[in-house]
């Protein structure tokens, strides 16, 4: 791994496989942060999470962890929070906290992924696609 | 890289004060073992052979390997250290990456009807 680099290749490599996974399984955008956060992170997920689908309708989501902060935010836009509930994404936050905590930081992200994804199910036809 | 160069000084340590030890009773048998199927006695240098250098390369490749996981261990993210590198966005690269908002714009941000989940460690 490169000085200033948070994850080596293969990693990305894997985070990015879990997420296109995701995205393609459900059809929701799903966006991951990994970094420092300045101000309330609560706040930043949401301006965040706005910018990126900046107005639109579209289901997304986006998972914000600052492990320096020790803290994780899973943001779903309106479309996407009807497919995955907020009780849905803290059993995910949840269980992706459990790996962060043993060191664990790709494995939890991708197994976030891989939970709020099997929660979301297929895309139905009402939900609007996600932006590419 | 300091981690596993401990670790490597630690099992070498181990491996020096045990393996007399273990060799001991290669070396107090005196060369008087045989088998069944072969009944001559062993040379001293076969006693040792088997019973103390099997036990020296067991030894070794612990240590080897201890010394190849060393450096990659390094690179992990240990829960409470601070977090000194630049953030990485997979997907959603257009938002604007690591602009501090201002008060009034982290005020009450979040879309109608948006919802989502917080957790620490």
């Amino acid at each position: 791994m490169a000085a200033g680099e948070a994850f080596r290749q293969d990693q990305i490599d894997r985070l990015n496989s879990a997420r296109l996974l995701a995205e393609r399984q459900t059809g929701i955008g799903f966006h991951v942060r990994v970094g420092a956060v300045a101000g309330d992170p609560k706040a930043a997920a949401d301006r965040l999470l706005g910018e990126i689908v900046d107005g639109s309708p579209v289901a997304a989501v986006l998972v914000l962890v600052s492990p320096g902060q020790r803290f994780v935010r899973i943001v779903t836009t309106a479309a996407a929070r009807r497919r995955i509930p907020d009780v849905a994404a803290s059993l995910a936050a949840l269980s992706m906290t459990s790996s962060f905590a043993v060191g664990d930081l790709v494995g939890g992200i991708a197994s976030g992924l891989r939970q709020l994804a099997d929660m979301a199910g297929p895309p139905s036809v009402s939900v609007p696609a996600s932006a590419p | 890289m300091r981690r596993g160069a401990r670790r490597a000084l630690t099992l070498a340590a181990l491996t020096t004060l045990t393996l007399p030890l273990f060799s001991a009773a290669a070396l107090a048998d005196g060369g008087r073992i045989g088998t069944h199927y072969d009944p001559d006695p062993l040379s001293p240098l076969e006693s040792w052979l088997i019973y103390g250098g099997i036990i020296a390369a067991g030894f070794l490749v612990a240590l080897i390997l201890t010394a190849l996981s060393g450096g990659k261990s390094s690179d992990r993210y240990r829960p409470g250290q601070p977090w000194e590198h630049r953030e990485v966005w997979l997907g959603g690269e257009g938002a604007a990456a690591g602009a501090e908002p201002t008060a009034q714009e982290t005020a009450g941000t979040a879309a109608p009807g948006s919802g989502g989940a917080s957790g620490s460690w």
